[in-house]
């Protein structure tokens, strides 16, 4: 049995789904922002990044120097392994407890 | 950190929103281990960009950034990590030796989410010392600027002032054959030149202008160490009577006026409409002395100088070995041996040699170090109610601590955390203090009407930053050190008792101590608050002998090689009738040097009757230039005879002159006045006697903080002088006159500058600026001061009552009342403030000294300062007290037992 996911895990690992070779503290946040209308702080993504590293669910690496960051690097997040069971699990049984319930409840 | 490749160019968004990301920036790089911090903080630039690109808010995208920072850092580690961290890592790491530098990051950080994670403590904090060295290094600024700043003369401190000094010991400029005395007879100055303010009315291609300048000898510039950045100096045959006249001008004359053209050296410049040869441009920031931006040598013939009138400066170079003691000593023998040889005019005189600087800034250096005391005093009440406060906290984590020291911690680690976590605070406290200082600085600057010389810089530069720094650490040990010596005492009771502990009663009385402290110099700020503005208060209501109500001032200078003699009277006769003319003009007149505006003449005056004691010089009078309606448009009452008329001052009329109240009382007491004859000068061999017509109520010319001077007027007709102050009186706002006013004048000479325009009422609130704006220096930091002891107070009573609660309880439940509840605290309050005031009211009395000459016309003793000084303090701690007070009169007995 796989652990379930909290729910910002859950913002924050499906960001990284969506966002690919371009997931680091900016656009996860905005990510989450732009679909949830969810102003979350820069700091708590990545103290929860943090945790889900040392949990084995997400991979850093660290990226160039640009700019407009002041030439500061930046710092890449990618989806491992255990963090995609630990997704699919999560969202398995989120699914099966909605399944079946009034379809304004799903909309 | 990494190279970075480039910077965003910072666009300008403000000084609050700089200030805030500087903050947020100052809590990133204590709260963030290295790689951590340039990933977060990448992130937030990039953004920050992102949001000053979209919205035009710098303030709300800084907010944004600060909360982020604050967040990240706060939310790093929750408690229990914290914990973890604090046995595993930090007090073990401690004991196995690692190093120095990685154990005070930790200790930083950790200080820092310790204190983000009660952001109020924080802020009361960072607040309190932010007040207490805002205000310190604002006044630094000014002191740096005056005293410490290097001035821009090679080897400023061996610059010397040399000037006479009089009978009475005040300072006296100089006498031009004095001066050639000086030159000749002195050893101990290795260059010495004469020099003097004057002012020119510089043709510009554009609207004539008045520029300041020197007239000098032509060694100013080697006693100066300074040349010419472009052509040449004054030499020796340029200071020749009758030499073909030359001129330097600055830098930034040249910039402003000539688009710094280098052809223009060697060109010709119209100086009062005569032709001058420019021979050089002087180097970027010199204006000698003090303004000055055109220099022209003194062409002046020794044979045609008189002694006796002095108005010369002279400065000079010490040889190299020579004191300023040595100098002083010299000059002084110098002066007496010229006044035993020219008994007549230099009697009793003699001379004396003072450092540069210390003749250049005067009193205001001495203001300044008096308001660095000042603000120190501040600075040590936010101090102690720093440490007070961080008392409090250090008995409610002595827990925490002795948790800590129970798993392997020693006192010495304890000790050094607690001691991090004060200097951090600290830290925040300057960073904002630096901020508010330079905004204090700002605003005292606004605050003087005067031109500031500009060598004078109040720059926050390095000395600022450092003296702060140094100021910042202190603070951050004095106030850190105490609790965290506490905290780690006695840990193991501390454990025993379950937290609580012992040590209640020595804390409390260090508390008391505290608020004893903060009392008391709280009361001396108050003092010399009250002094100054009861000062300031008389000067405000002493009568300067006129109306200014209604009056416009300005001041013309007749280029002489343009207006004959003759010419200058038309043209000032013209003048007035033509403003005369304008509607609302009730009347117009003309004066040589307006009263209260910095200018003067005074001249030693002869007395038909009037005898000295001794056969000494006889005294002199204030000398003033009057034409038109001047003492109707200033309201100056006549006391006998009659005023000017217009025949007066002809050539072919009796010469006339009209004299001051205190004149007429000075040197013909209980006589008539009127038909007496008065001579300037010093003997009556040649003198040219005028008749006295009239008498005028006196006039405070030098200021109202000034004793009164005697004055003598003469008609304007009766003399040559070329620059004279118009003056307006009008029914309505004077300052509305000044366009129509100037285009009168621009019809008559459209060559001619119009220079210092003012209402009179100006005139009279500047003359008073010094007393003004130290009276609200004094204020402000007096009321920071008496808010910080309150709040010291109010938090310590606020305590007491807590750890009496029980007692209270008891005392309720054994039948004692509110009021008596009340009356308690009250009373252990008022005996800590009691002891403060009297300690305040010995210190005050000992240091307030040193404000007397800042003050006038009232005591540094004064009785009803010291009283309502400390009334309002007592009444301010009683009403603090009050809250807390009245607290514990709500005190339930049943509860107050029961949780004990």
């Amino acid at each position: 049995m796989g652990q379930f996911l909290g729910e910002f895990e859950q913002l924050i690992l499906l960001a990284l789904l969506r966002l690919g070779e371009d997931a680091y503290g900016v656009s996860i946040r905005a990510e989450i922002e732009q679909r949830t209308g969810r102003d979350v702080s820069i700091g708590s993504v990545y103290t929860t990044l943090e945790r889900m590293e040392r949990k084995g669910y997400v991979r850093s690496a660290i990226g160039q120097p640009t700019p407009e960051r002041g030439g500061r690097r930046k710092k890449y997040y990618h989806l491992a392994a255990g963090g995609q069971a630990a997704l699919s699990h999560t969202l398995r049984a989120v699914r099966s407890m909605t399944e079946g319930l009034a379809p304004e409840l799903v909309e | 950190m990494m190279a970075s490749p480039k910077r965003p160019a910072p666009g300008p968004i403000g000084p609050l929103p700089t200030a805030v990301l500087g903050l947020a920036r100052l809590v990133m790089v204590l709260g963030l281990r290295g790689s951590d911090r340039e990933f977060l903080r990448g992130d937030l630039d990039e953004e920050l960009q992102g949001r000053l690109r979209r919205s035009s808010r710098p303030v709300a995208a800084s907010g944004w950034y600060l909360r982020q920072a604050v967040r990240s850092v706060a939310g790093r580690s929750g408690p229990r990590a914290l914990h973890r961290a604090a046995i595993h890592g930090r007090w073990q790491a401690d004991r196995r030796g690692d190093g120095f530098m990685r154990t005070l990051g930790q200790d930083i950080r950790y200080s820092l989410r310790v204190l983000l994670k009660q952001p109020g403590f924080a802020l009361a904090v960072i607040t309190t010392l932010a007040l207490g060295l805002g205000a310190t290094s604002a006044i630094f600024a000014f002191v740096n600027g005056l005293l410490l700043r290097p001035m821009p003369y090679a080897n400023a401190d061996r610059l010397v002032m040399l000037e006479s000094v009089s009978r009475q010991g005040n300072l006296l400029s100089v006498n031009y054959l004095d001066y050639l005395d000086w030159r000749e007879r002195s050893e101990s100055f290795a260059s010495m030149a004469i020099h003097l303010s004057v002012s020119f009315n510089l043709a510009t291609d554009r609207e004539p202008v008045r520029v300041s300048g020197q007239m000098a000898s032509a060694d100013l510039l080697e006693v100066l160490g300074v040349e010419p950045e472009i052509g040449r100096g004054f030499l020796p045959e340029d200071d020749r009577p009758g030499a073909e006249r030359v001129a330097l001008i600055s830098r930034s004359l040249w910039e402003r006026y000539y688009e710094a053209d280098p052809g223009l050296v060697g060109s010709e410049i119209t100086l009062h409409g005569r032709p001058y040869t420019l021979i050089g441009i002087m180097p970027a920031g010199f204006h000698y002395l003090e303004y000055a931006e055109i220099w022209v040598p003194v062409r002046a013939d020794p044979a045609d100088q008189v002694r006796g009138n002095h108005f010369w400066n002279v400065v000079a170079r010490l040889r190299e070995g020579a004191s300023v003691g040595a100098a002083k000593a010299e000059m002084r023998a110098i002066g007496e041996q010229i006044a035993l040889e020219n008994p007549e005019e230099n009697s009793g005189q003699s001379a004396t040699a003072t450092p540069f600087r210390e003749s250049r800034v005067g009193d205001s250096g001495f203001a300044m170090l008096v308001f660095q005391g000042v603000v120190i005093f501040v600075l040590l009440i936010a101090t102690v109610n720093v440490g007070n406060l961080l008392l409090a906290r250090a008995f409610a984590r002595r827990k925490e601590i002795a948790v800590r020291s129970a798993i392997g911690a020693s006192r010495g680690r304890l000790v050094r955390q607690l001691l991090t976590e004060s200097l951090v605070l600290a830290t925040f406290g300057g960073a904002l203090g630096l901020m508010l200082g330079r905004w204090g600085r700002d605003a005292i600057l606004g605050a003087v009407p005067i031109e500031i010389p500009p060598w004078m810089d109040f720059s926050i530069d390095l000395r600022v930053v450092l003296f702060l720094t140094l100021m910042t650490v202190l603070v951050g040990i004095v106030f850190g050190l105490v609790p965290a010596l506490y905290a780690s005492r006695d840990l193991n009771e501390t454990l025993k008792h379950g937290g609580d502990g012992v040590g209640g009663r020595s804390r409390r009385r260090l508390r008391s101590v505290l608020v004893v402290a903060e009392v008391a110099l709280a009361l001396i700020l108050l003092v010399g608050a009250g002094l100054m503005m009861r000062s300031l208060a008389r000067v405000s209501h002493v009568d300067p002998g006129l109306d200014d109500e209604g009056v416009l001032t300005m001041r013309l200078s007749l280029p002489a090689a343009q207006y004959e003699v003759s010419e200058r009277k038309a043209f000032f006769e013209r003048a007035q009738q033509r403003l005369a003319t304008l509607p609302g003009v009730i009347a117009t007149g003309t004066i040589g040097w307006l009263p209260l505006s910095g200018s003067s003449s005074t001249r030693t005056v002869l007395a038909e009757g009037f005898e000295t004691p001794g056969g000494e010089r006889p005294p002199s009078a204030v000398y003033n230039l009057v034409g038109g309606d001047y003492f109707e448009v200033m309201r100056i009452p006549l006391l006998r005879g009659r005023l000017f008329a217009p025949g007066d001052g002809e050539p072919e009329s009796r010469p006339v002159a009209m004299v001051s109240a205190s004149f007429a009382e000075e040197r013909w007491p209980g006589q008539e006045p009127i038909g007496k004859r008065i001579a300037f000068g010093i003997t009556t061999a040649d003198a040219q006697w005028l008749e006295v017509i009239g008498v005028v109520g006196d006039v405070r010319h030098f200021g109202l903080d000034t004793r009164i001077w005697t004055g003598v007027f003469v008609p304007h007709r009766q003399s040559t002088q070329n620059t004279l102050y118009l003056t307006l009186k009008t029914g309505a706002d004077p300052l509305s006159l000044v366009p129509s006013a100037r285009s009168v004048i621009r019809e008559l000479d459209p060559k001619l500058p119009i220079y210092r325009i003012r209402s009179m009422e100006q005139v009279v609130q500047e003359s008073m600026w010094e007393p003004r704006l130290y009276s609200w220096m004094f204020g402000v930091f007096a009321s920071i001061a008496l808010g910080l002891a309150t709040v010291g107070l109010y938090g310590v009573m606020t305590f007491t009552v807590g750890q009496r609660t029980h007692e209270i309880g008891i005392r309720m439940a054994l039948g004692a009342g509110g009021s008596d509840v009340l009356r308690l605290v009250v009373r252990q309050a008022m005996l800590l403030v009691g002891i403060g005031v009297a300690i305040g009211l010995v210190g005050a009395i000992l240091v307030s000294g040193v404000m007397s000459s800042l003050i006038s016309g009232v005591s540094s003793r004064d009785p009803l300062v010291y009283a309502v000084v400390t009334g309002a303090l007592a009444a301010v701690a009683l009403f603090a007290t009050l809250v807390p007070g009245r607290r514990a009169t709500r005190v339930d007995p049943m509860v107050a037992l029961r949780t004990e």
